[in-house]
């Protein structure tokens, strides 16, 4: 059995997304508030122990509009059946997926309720509903009238204070073919199916504030409560078991002798005289407990040099969180080993395990948790295995990169609306997305963002180049573009990545990049050659591109150079990928072949470039380009002489790729400020 | 040092009667115990349980998994649960209410085969589904005991609840479910349970690899009920004879004996008094 797949419902940033779980290691990708923490945090809030509220400030934006359309049905007296219809939910549906034909279920076995054979996925519902008859509560007393912007903080104020107290928790199992088929459950069943364990992003290691931070102590002060469990495993319990009877023998000794020193500190009641103080004695009693001799007096220590040993805080950051994280899968295994009814799946998320770790143990992180588990699983051979799912969100390319594209879930803001002032997530699922993609290719691409560290899964916007030089001097040229246009959207204020494809590869990257719905800028070259496969030569010469990019994009035959620089630009854009190739600087111009000579045409008098006709400028710019060294041309031109003006193909690409739109950083938007409730619980920030 | 306890015959026999049981339950062959009135069946079904509460147990609670005990009455039960400190791995039932337990999750297909019952005399339930526009999405009930339906319930009868489990049966999915859930199902006074449902459970279930694990406990001389399914014999279910008998002296069980020679049982104490009258008569 394992969680196949969760819908999340108006929670934040995540109105209406799916997310596939991997059997067993999902890595959530994708840059900042793009909703990664919500998915965690509402799988917390769900299934916790505590009774889970949400508050106004959980919903969806969208759902405010929704509140506001409930309300105006009420004042319309409408049905009450019709106003809750209207009313918004925060919803989790998680869909497990068992075996019918040999059904391990466990504690699944509550939330199946079909009897068809080729249904193999059982559904659970939890609901943040208004509970019942709370309708008219929620909106008694709200002055009538329209809602402007004015009533609506009054309104949303109210709301505030009204949801946590008027809306309430439903769970059930429902028929995944048939809704109306259901039946009522509870959190507390839903915990003995799944249980959920969080190592989150802040683990206090580098905090050197409060006290001495002993977080692994903490660690294994987790791990001794844990074996010390009724159910536990044996051998564990023995030594909890030991570590108690330790204790006890040092409490008897300190009861003897030191009970008797102390005794002597004590002044006599009958010594102070008072009547009837006398009669009985005080006495004194120590107790000890394993527990509190953890927390209070065990340190862990790393072993140094000649028999010193260091403090825990005198380890590195990054070795430091490894063994916590480490640590802390241990206890989770343990946890669920003594669970009386295990339960049928356990999740565990990490976020960020990068934190301080260089890139080279950040890439074999993802590999040795499987391998972790497996030897875990070896203590315990007879038992059935731990039922792990480990969902790992991340922002390093480097453990993103290492996991297989199937295992990646790429979480997209995308505007829900015309004017981009909501948002929402939308989650990209490479296994489902890539499916299409050829294999050797599927290969090429992980092969290409491992070893480049690319990171692709992280940016707004991404450029493919040919080379260096463009590598080297685009920095400048987008410098030189923002400044060119003060007033519009600067590209340096967004987060772009560059990747040095080359024309031979960058079509392959299509599938990807249409997927991940980045915007993305292909510099390439025209590589003009006489005929297909025959050598290089002039644009007005040529006859066929050796560019495998370009021959790709406009499908199959030979593509004329001179024709392609009169393509009109809507037919290098597809989808979200622009092809950018050389062109004209001028009309009738010359048209330079690569990167060099196009950058030598477009500043004709700095390098002297002369000649008669278009086509002896172009032959003159080719021959000085091919005396230059590429990367000493290109590096004086990106550093010591800035002066010159960028080649019209590549800043026409670059005023492209600076108009799409970008997610903003922060999302909190007025109106969730206006409604914010005076002390009310601090929530996490969205991510 | 204690002298060994000589046991009598009727003990020896019943430690007998006991030993194969548990060695059925050690080999996963369902049996079934054939114990004549006054031999202490009560006794074997308690010693059968414990000794699974004691063997399984704690691996069947760790997989969610129970061991169900289908009594004839409710006063049975009782005295069963008492016996085994209401371990939460057994669940012990009628087998009316257990049925119902584990059919009732499956609202949808209860909905879909209802109308094929009989319902009331003459009036089966088609017809009164009729009258209200089908079934619906009505929740089918089992607490009040007789039939009735309302806007958002429809309540069945004690008579409606097997032959409603024995169609769930006939899902291959049910039947999985039901089996991983109860992998062992012990059934008192097994000759008075209903005839269909043993018919159902003995074609999709005896003779088929794994589990269920079938333990019945009964005696089909003592068979009161006309729907009861009697005698049961299969040649997957292996017979155990209890040869013993407790209540009755060496006069009643030697003639006992000679009535029901397949059955021969031993006394607990062989020089005990006693005699046999038999009265007879004629036209009653």
């Amino acid at each position: 059995m394992k969680l196949n797949r969760a819908k999340i419902k108006n929670f934040r940033l995540l109105r209406d997304v799916e997310l596939f779980l991997e059997e067993q290691t999902t890595v959530i990708v994708g840059r900042n508030n793009s909703g990664k923490t919500s998915f965690s945090e509402v799988i917390r809030r769900f299934t916790s122990d505590k009774s889970a509220t949400f508050q106004i400030q959980d919903f969806s934006s969208e759902c405010y509009d929704e509140f506001c359309a409930a309300f105006k049905a009420k004042k319309d007296g409408k049905e009450d059946h019709d106003i809750r219809a209207l009313l918004p939910f925060i919803e989790l549906c998680m869909f497990f997926r068992y075996d019918p034909a040999q059904p391990q279920l466990g504690p699944l076995g509550e939330f199946i309720i079909d009897l068809d054979m080729d249904c193999d996925e059982a559904l659970v519902v939890m609901r943040f509903d208004p509970i019942d008859g709370a309708i008219d509560r929620l909106f008694d007393g709200i002055p009538q009238g329209e809602i402007n912007s004015e009533t609506r903080k009054v309104f949303f104020r109210e709301m505030a204070e009204r949801v946590p107290k008027l809306y309430g928790i439903k769970v059930w199992a429902e028929d995944p073919n048939d809704t109306d088929n259901r039946k009522e459950s509870s959190q507390a069943t839903v915990r003995n199916l799944l249980k959920a364990g969080f190592i989150n992003a802040q683990r206090g290691l580098d905090d050197i504030t409060t006290r001495e931070s002993d977080v692994l102590a903490k660690v294994l002060e987790g791990l001794f409560s844990t074996a010390s469990l009724e159910t536990a495993d044996e051998k564990e319990r023995k030594i909890a078991e030991q570590l108690e009877e330790a204790v006890r023998a040092i409490q008897d000794s300190i009861n003897g002798d030191f009970r008797d020193q102390l005794q002597q500190l004590l002044p006599t009641l009958q010594t102070l005289g008072y009547p009837g103080l006398g009669g009985s004695e005080l006495t004194t009693e120590t107790t000890l407990d394993v527990q509190r001799l953890l927390t209070n007096h065990t340190k862990i220590r790393y072993e140094g040099h000649s028999g010193v040993l260091l403090p825990e805080s005198y380890n590195g950051l990054g070795m430091r969180n490894l063994i916590f994280i480490l640590l802390q899968v241990v206890s989770f295994y343990r946890e669920y080993r003594s669970l009386a009814q295990p339960s049928g799946v356990h999740l565990v998320f990490i976020e960020e395990p990068e934190a301080h770790l260089h890139p080279q143990m950040q890439e074999v992180f993802i590999r040795q948790i499987g391998e972790i588990i497996e030897k875990l699983n070896k203590e315990h051979e007879k038992d059935p295995k731990w039922p792990v799912q480990f969902l790992i969100s991340t922002h390093s390319s480097h453990i993103a990169n290492e996991a297989r594209f199937e295992a990646i879930r790429y979480f997209l803001p995308s505007p829900a609306n015309d004017k981009a002032t909501i948002w929402n997530t939308t989650v990209k699922d490479l296994r489902q997305g890539m499916f299409d993609t050829a294999p050797k290719d599927k290969e090429f691409l992980h092969q290409y963002l491992t070893l480049t560290r690319c990171d692709l899964f992280f940016a707004d916007k991404a450029i493919l180049i040919e080379g260096t030089s463009e590598r080297l001097m685009l920095p400048v040229m987008i410098e030189k573009r923002d400044q060119s246009n003060i007033s519009g959207p600067q590209l340096r204020s967004q987060y772009m990545t560059i990747m040095e494809v080359g024309g031979a590869y960058a079509h392959k990257f299509f599938d990807l990049l249409n997927f991940l719905e980045l915007q993305t800028l292909v510099v390439t070259d025209l590589d003009p050659v006489y005929a297909p496969g025959g050598t290089k030569c002039l644009v007005h010469e040529a006859k066929a591109t050796s560019n495998a990019c370009i021959n790709t994009w406009f499908g199959g035959g030979p593509c004329v150079p001179n024709n392609l620089i009169e393509k009109p630009e809507d037919e290098r854009i597809n989808g979200r990928v622009r092809l950018a190739y050389q062109c004209r600087e001028v009309d009738e111009g010359p048209c330079g072949r690569t990167f060099e000579d196009a950058f030598l045409l477009a500043n004709t008098d700095k390098f002297g470039i002369s000649g008669d006709t278009p086509n002896a400028l172009a032959s003159d710019a080719l021959e000085k380009a091919e005396t230059f060294k590429k990367s000493a041309f290109a590096l004086r031109y990106a550093i010591d002489d800035t002066d010159w003006k960028t080649p019209t193909y590549i800043s026409d690409g670059l005023n492209w790729l600076s108009a799409g739109i970008v997610a903003p950083v922060e999302t909190a938007t007025p109106l969730v400020e206006a409604v914010a409730v005076p002390g009310a619980a601090e929530e996490p920030a969205h991510d | 040092m204690t002298e060994p306890v000589k046991l009598s015959p009727a003990e020896e026999a019943s430690e007998r009667a006991l030993a194969a049981v548990f060695q059925a339950i050690e080999e996963a062959k369902s049996f079934k115990l054939e114990a004549g009135a006054g031999a202490g069946k009560t006794y074997s079904l308690v010693k059968a349980l414990q000794f699974l509460i004691e063997k399984e147990g704690k691996h069947l609670s760790r997989l969610n998994q129970r061991i169900a005990c289908i009594t004839f009455t409710n006063a049975a039960k009782d005295v069963i649960e008492d016996r085994t400190d209401r371990s939460s791995v057994i669940h012990c039932d009628t087998i009316h209410a257990f049925s119902w337990s584990v059919i009732s999750g499956f609202q949808s297909q209860l909905r879909a085969h209802l109308p094929e019952l009989d319902g009331w005399t003459g009036d089966p339930w088609a017809e009164r589904l009729k009258e209200v526009g089908g079934t619906g999405t009505r929740t089918i009930e089992y607490t009040l005991g007789y039939r009735g339906i309302t806007d958002g319930t429809i309540s069945i009868h004690h008579n409606d609840v097997l032959p409603l489990t024995i169609r769930l049966l006939g899902y291959e999915k049910f039947r999985n479910i039901f089996c991983y859930q109860y992998p062992i199902i012990l059934i008192d006074e097994y000759q008075d349970t209903d005839a269909n449902w043993i018919a159902t459970i003995r074609e999709h279930y005896f003779g088929k690899d794994g589990p269920p694990l079938f333990g019945f406990f009964g005696d089909h001389w003592q068979k009161i009920y006309g729907n009861g399914c009697g005698e049961l014999v299969d040649p997957a279910i292996t017979e155990i004879g209890k040869e013993a008998n407790f209540r009755s002296v060496s006069a009643i069980v030697d003639c006992l004996n000679r009535m029901r020679p397949e059955l021969k049982q031993f006394v607990v104490d062989p020089e005990a008094p006693g005699e046999v009258r038999v009265y007879h008569t004629n036209g009653w």
